[in-house]
């Protein structure tokens, strides 16, 4: 599975650039596509399950363009939108059945099959005669992973999956998408949360004002912003200059003071000493401190 | 509703409609009907749910985001909209089903549970799911696409309905799409091209849905089959619809054209036939006739007219071997000779001509808003033929004009186009196999499929239908009866086991005692019930009562009598034995009674349907197309005057006799009758400008009734003598199948009895003849007659219009036949009439007068004794003038303008938003006990006090705030005695226990007494005594509140009787 995103540029009529030139190359796994938001995430994602036409460039899916033969892309695509709701008459299995029919799938005993099945992958069997609109948060958002996954497409894209979950069914999830993206699909997960990437992406792109701020994996995305993360011991003087000066990433109260974690290329007149960025620290380095002095 | 609907109309247990189980065809078509108006609204709904949700973007997007394209994604739910549907409409007609199995008397016709689903449901749910998406598609509202089709639902019902014959009726709502067993649906093109139309428009919306919607396409050859799609269908549609519209343009223009041309050629030159040979073939696309006229030219000339339906194209016309020039002009054929004919010339033509019959240039003088009118009968319009040319079966009756007639059709220009001869026949028909013809005479068999008819007499008209007839006659005293059915329609057979052998004189009898009683024979010597399909139609005109179901000697009857349940013989047995007082009948009685109700619809005159609604109540008075008084006179003789044509129906009417068929309680609440109204009009306009109105049928037919019956009975009773009717019958022989001209009628009236009909003619027709009567109340007495003990009858009546006059007086019970009673203008007569049996009333019939009501019936309290003991029959003329009291009486009605009455504001604000302008239409309105009106309100009843006018007011009973006045002048002060006419109305039939009081406030010399009258069942009508008061003012004003424990209050008239 190769998707090749090429030169993608969409520009909305009232003037919104939200993609400027985006390149990007996928390929099996997990592909995190992280960002702020307004960084035109939910733009690509549009364009890419084609729901949305960019205003140039092109996706390129095993060499075939996108946008020439939707009918090809689309056979592979599972989606889930961030806000997903429900046919309220609809029971769970009816709902899946419903997705199954329309993904194509015309066999009944077959459909019965991929339905029970994946009902049982997403911990949902047990409430399959329950109307969909009567399931809990985490339940609604596996059900939405399940009718995206229906009729084994090759390539799954999920927007904001962890969105409002709570920590276990936030880690529950994780662990669902993680097991898919060991097999042989793309899972494109766009999120503006860093720990979704960090848990489960080998690759991802980082995406900042329309445009690709980084791609490649996250080690890299770290690696890069070695010696730009800094701890600095502050009194409770220096405190408010430390947050006037630099992006914080962390602040951590002491017995005698406090321990600020800063993202910068130097820190001078403080105690400070760098530290091992994290993902998060890369995050904040990449959108709030390298690309500000890009474009200064 | 569908299951209340079957229960209700054709279960064992409901009222067993006959128009269902008859055709039963009907019973998927009611409950595909009724589901149909639910289900194109439901629809509406659904498929603007699914354009809506498609608007929730992210719901919608992870389908969205599926491999299918646009088209197959609309085109998915829309059928899954469609399907859910259609699986409504078959448990719907699986209901239906059940009932129908289980109904008697009729069986399971398994193509209607195919055709109407498929023509009222799938086309009418196609159309409005289309439609649907695509207003939401573009609009992308849902509440104002609600509002936008359901207006569009509501006003194709309510509003369009029929225009533009049911163009925009998608639901099929108004369009007939009843299915006969004989000829299937009445008008299939119509109903292809109107249901395909809008299964063309909705799937053409459904496909321009397609290429709306919000999502990026997939296949770019999807979705260009959907746009070439949208075009050919929505321009399918459209070419379906234009072709309608055509042809609904065509049926509209072309009775202005055919009269137009007709009055073009009114004056041309035309033939008189003597004799007619025609001979028929049928064939599948339509016939071929040759016909051989032998006639004599009416005037000197080269060109002679002819008309024949323009659907038949004359390929040749041939004069003594040779051919002559001919031209047709759409309904005229015009020959013309190569010498002048001279007049009175005999002629001698060979026609050859075929085709279809063109429908619409059948009932020209009918106006199309009438042809298309839906009555209200049915749950839906069973639609009209005219005619049928159809390899299965054939229809022609003379309105067709599939044979040559003389001269023009109907004019505008004057009534001379109408011509009544009476021609020698010879009809030979060459059908398609194994059909059998009927037409007026026998048919017999003079090779295979050909057929010779045999009529024995000139008939003013021929009719011929053809079809799988099968024969069942019985022949008494010479009589054949027989009804000609189609194969499998025989339901009648054993509708009667236990009275087969004496069923023969049963009929026999019945025709007898008509004959006695109209005082007419019945001319021919077979009489014939023809069974054509439920759709075909014809109306009432003014210059015949001939309706084209009638014919000589046979009557075109619907498909098993569908529209009467008195063709319904075995539940008429069933509802027989579930009325209570039929306990102890005889299966015999029964079966004599049902037998009865059966030969009644051919001696009933006319339907009578009401229609109430929140004005109160209309009758719509029509004359029974069954009728069979046609065929005693107007079949078999012919009144002919050119200068007053219509003076052969009103012949007719004065020999049909007074036909007071028209129950009491349609008097009682609808306020008066066509008749009276016919009465009323009389008095403002001449015969003549009536006759002109040509846009109220219904009112011409009972003023020509009315004016027929008042000249003639005029005559008969100038004539003085006994012998009127006799030589009026023996005319009616000598002259039978021949024209009588009235020339000759005056002649030989003047000769017998030195009456001159033309005399009165004139005035009769120009002038507005105003008789009115005052009448005395009748005395009935013991006396003794030459020795006889009888019983006299005497009264007074007073002729105080401006004009002679004549009324009838019957006695009741009438066994005695009516008596004329002739009144100069100012004249004053006392009469006397004898009998033996003790009669309870008396009824007069002012005829056309200014009575109303213009029939007054009065019952005899007792029969006192009298000591005359030579007592006469007869009548003298008396010096004395009835007065409308006695003398020292001082009466005030109601319609005297000493009366007054207020009123009050009725209608709420929303009521006269709808509708502004309340037509108050004629002045009495009918009395409804049940639901009285709020306002004092006229209405007229015989028993009601009036000098001319028998009127009240009456009003809803209340807290006695609204009142009436009487302002009675008084002559002298003094004391009086006061009465106040009570009437009673029918609410103390049915209530044994209702009582209440009428409560009057009467001032006089010594201040305001009120008196009150207490009602009951027991309480006399009449004049009921109030008290004696003295009054010393000139004007006493008594009034009357509407407080009462009785429904209703009526305002009739105050008497004050001066006190010796």
């Amino acid at each position: 599975m190769q998707i090749s995103i090429q030169g993608l540029h969409k520009k909305y009529p009232n003037g919104n650039h939200a993609l400027n030139d985006v390149n990007i190359e996928i390929k099996e796994g997990m592909f995190g596509l992280l960002g702020p938001n307004g960084a035109g995430k939910s733009s690509l994602i549009r364009i890419l399950v084609s729901l949305m036409k960019p205003s140039s460039g092109r996706i390129m899916v095993n060499g075939i363009d996108a946008a020439k033969d939707r009918a090809y892309v689309r056979s592979m695509l599972g989606y889930l939108p961030q806000d997903f709701s429900f046919f309220s008459n609809l029971k769970t299995y009816e709902f899946l059945d419903y997705a199954a029919q329309l993904a194509g799938m015309s066999s009944r005993k077959k459909r019965n099959q991929a339905v029970d099945q994946l009902l049982e992958d997403v911990g949902l069997f047990d409430v399959r005669s329950r109307k969909a609109s009567k399931l809990s948060g985490g339940m609604k958002r596996r059900l939405g992973i399940a009718q995206a996954l229906i009729n084994d497409p090759k390539i799954i894209i999920v927007d904001e999956p962890t969105t409002g979950l709570d920590p276990e069914e936030r880690i529950r999830f994780r662990n669902l998408l993680a097991r898919l993206g060991s097999q042989d699909v793309s899972i494109i997960l766009s999120t503006h949360i860093v720990a979704d990437i960090s848990s489960m992406c080998e690759h991802m792109a980082l995406l900042n004002k329309g445009q690709i701020a980084f791609s490649g994996p996250p080690e890299e995305l770290i690696r890069q912003a070695k010696g730009h993360v800094w701890s600095i011991y502050a009194t409770e003087k220096e405190y408010i200059e430390v947050n006037q000066k630099y992006e914080v990433v962390a602040t951590v109260m002491m017995k005698d003071g406090w321990k600020i974690t800063v993202v910068a290329d130097e820190v001078i007149g403080y105690a400070a000493e760098a530290v091992q960025p994290n993902l998060e620290h890369a995050y904040v380095y990449f959108v709030e401190h390298t690309l500000k002095q890009i474009k200064v | 509703m569908i299951f209340v609907f079957n229960m209700g109309e054709i279960s064992e247990v409901g009222n067993r409609n006959w128009v269902y189980r008859a055709v039963p065809s009907n019973i998927p078509y009611a409950t595909i009907y009724l589901l149909n108006m639910a289900q194109a609204i439901i629809a509406v709904f659904l498929s603007c749910e699914f354009i809506k949700r498609d608007t929730k973007q992210d719901t919608t997007e992870v389908f969205y985001v599926r491999s299918m394209s646009n088209a197959s994604y609309v085109l998915g739910k829309s059928w899954s909209i469609l399907s859910i549907f259609l699986i409504v409409n078959v448990i719907a007609l699986l209901l239906s089903l059940i009932f129908n199995s289980l109904a008697k008397n009729t069986f399971i016709d398994w193509n209607a549970y195919l055709l109407y689903p498929l023509l009222v449901s799938v086309p009418t749910l196609v159309f409005i799911i289309g439609l649907s998406s695509l207003v939401m598609s573009i609009i992308r509202n849902q509440a104002l696409t609600f509002v936008l089709l359901i207006g569009f639902i509501l006003s194709s019902m309510i509003y369009l309905k029929s225009s533009y014959y049911y163009l925009f009726d998608y639901m099929a709502f108004h369009m007939p799409l009843f299915h006969s067993q004989i000829t299937g649906f009445g008008d299939w093109e119509s109903i292809l091209a109107l249901r395909g139309m809008y299964t063309c428009f909705g799937i053409g919306f459904i496909f321009i849905s397609v290429l709306l919607l919000k999502r990026l396409r997939q296949s770019f050859l999807h979705n260009l089959m959907s746009a070439i799609l949208a075009v050919v269908l929505i321009g399918g549609g459209i070419y379906l619809g234009f072709q309608h519209y055509q042809r609904y343009q065509q049926s509209v223009k072309l009775p202005a054209q055919l009269i137009a041309l007709n009055n073009e050629y009114l004056s041309h030159p035309h033939i008189d036939i003597n004799d007619h040979e025609i001979i028929l073939t049928q064939a599948v696309d339509g016939i071929h006739v040759q016909s051989k006229i032998h006639g004599i030219s009416n005037s000197e000339s080269k060109n002679f007219v002819f008309h024949l339906n323009p659907g038949l194209k004359v390929s040749e016309v041939q004069s003594a071997g040779q051919p002559i020039n001919f031209e047709q002009k759409s309904q005229l054929l015009l020959i013309t000779f190569d010498t002048i004919v001279s007049e009175d010339a005999p002629i001698n033509l060979e026609v050859t001509y075929g085709g279809k019959i063109d429908e619409n240039a059948m009932f020209i003088d009918i106006d199309q808003s009438v042809k298309i009118n839906r009555p209200d009968d049915y749950l839906f319009d069973i639609g009209k033929r005219y005619a049928y040319i159809d390899p299965e079966f054939l229809l022609l009756t003379p309105e067709a004009q599939w044979y040559l007639q003389s001269g023009v059709g109907y004019s505008t220009e004057s009534a001379t186009w109408y011509r009544k001869d009476f021609i020698n026949y010879n009809l030979e028909v060459h059908t398609l196999p194994d059909l059998i013809p009927i037409s007026e005479g026998t048919f017999q068999e003079i090779a295979e499929d050909k057929y010779a008819l045999d009529i024995g007499n000139a008939l003013s008209q021929l009719s011929l239908s053809i079809g799988h007839y099968e024969k069942k006659s019985i022949k008494v005293d010479s009589l054949e009866f027989s009804i000609y059915h189609m194969k499998g329609h025989d339901y009648f057979q054993n509708a009667f086991p236990d009275i087969r052998d004496t069923m023969p004189s049963i009929i026999l009898e019945r025709l007898r005692d008509y004959e006695r009683k109209i005082d007419l024979k019945y001319p021919f010597e077979t009489f014939s019930i023809v069974e054509v399909p439920g759709h075909f139609k014809s109306y009432d005109r003014t210059w015949t009562s001939i309706h084209q179901n009638n014919q000589a000697g046979l009557v075109y009857f619907p498909e098993k009598g569908m529209f009467s349940r008195a063709n319904d013989f075995e539940g008429s047995v069933k509802r027989q034995k579930n009325w209570g007082n039929n306990k102890n009948k005889t299966p015999e009685e029964m079966q004599i009674t049902i037998l009865n109700q059966f030969i009644d619809q051919f001696f009933r005159f006319k339907n009578v349907r009401t229609n109430s609604n929140r004005q109160g109540t209309e009758v719509d008075e029509s004359i029974n197309p069954y009728y069979q008084f046609v065929q005693f006179y107007e079949m078999s003789n012919n009144l002919d005057s050119e200068e007053w044509p219509v003076l052969n129906r009103v012949f007719e009417s004065y020999l049909r006799g007074s036909t007071n068929e028209v129950p009491e309680w349609v008097r009682r609440s609808s306020g008066s009758t066509q008749n009276e109204l016919a009465n009323m009009v009389l008095q403002e306009k001449t015969f003549a400008e009536i006759l002109n109105l040509k846009e109220n049928q219904e009112l011409i037919d009972n003023v020509i009734e009315l004016k027929g019956e008042t000249l003639f009975s005029l005559i008969q009773a100038k004539s003085n003598t006994g012998d009127f009717r006799k030589f009026i019958n023996e005319l009616l022989e000598e002259t039978r199948f021949q024209n009588l001209p009235f020339d000759s009628f005056n002649e030989r009236l003047q000769e017998k009895f030195g009456v001159d009909l033309s005399d009165h003619m004139e005035k009769w027709f120009n002038e507005i003849q105003l008789s009115r009567y005052r009448i005395s109340t009748p005395i009935a007495e013991k006396v003794l007659a030459v020795n006889k003990e009888m019983i006299r009858v005497s009264f007074k009546v007073t002729n105080d219009g401006s004009t002679e006059g004549v009324i009838k007086v019957a006695l009741t019970p009438g066994e005695d036949t009516e008596k004329l009673l002739y009144l100069d203008a100012g004249q004053t007569k006392q009469a006397y009439y004898l009998t033996v049996k003790e009669p309870t009333g008396i009824h007069f019939n002012t005829l056309s007068s200014g009575n109303l009501p213009n029939q007054i019936e009065y019952n005899f309290e007792q029969i006192s004794n009298s000591s005359e003991k030579n007592a006469k029959e007869g009548e003298s003329i008396i010096i004395e003038t009835l007065t409308e009291g006695n003398t020292g009486e001082i009466i005030v009605d109601n319609e005297n303008p000493d009366f007054e009455y207020t009123e009050y504001e009725e209608f709420s604000r929303l009521r006269k938003w709808v509708n502004p302008k309340q037509d108050k239409g004629f002045k009495y309105e009918g009395t409804r006990v049940w639901r009285p009106p709020l306002n004092w309100t006229a209405t007229t009843n015989d028993n009601f006090f009036g000098e001319f006018i028998r009127s009240a007011f009456y009003i809803k009973a209340g807290d006695g705030s609204k009142i009436v006045k009487w302002k009675i002048p008084i002559d002298e002060p003094g004391r009086y005695d006061v009465y106040y006419h009570l009437y009673k109305d029918e609410s103390f039939n049915w209530d044994r226990e209702l009582r209440g009081s009428y409560q009057f406030s009467i001032p006089h010399q010594n201040g305001i007494d009120k008196a009150t009258i207490e009602v009951s069942k027991q309480t006399p009508a009449g004049w009921t005594p109030l008290g004696d008061y003295t009054f010393s003012s000139d004007t006493v004003t008594i009034s009357l509140t509407n407080k009462t424990k009785l429904k209703a209050i009526f305002a009739d008239a105050i008497k004050l009787v001066k006190m010796d």
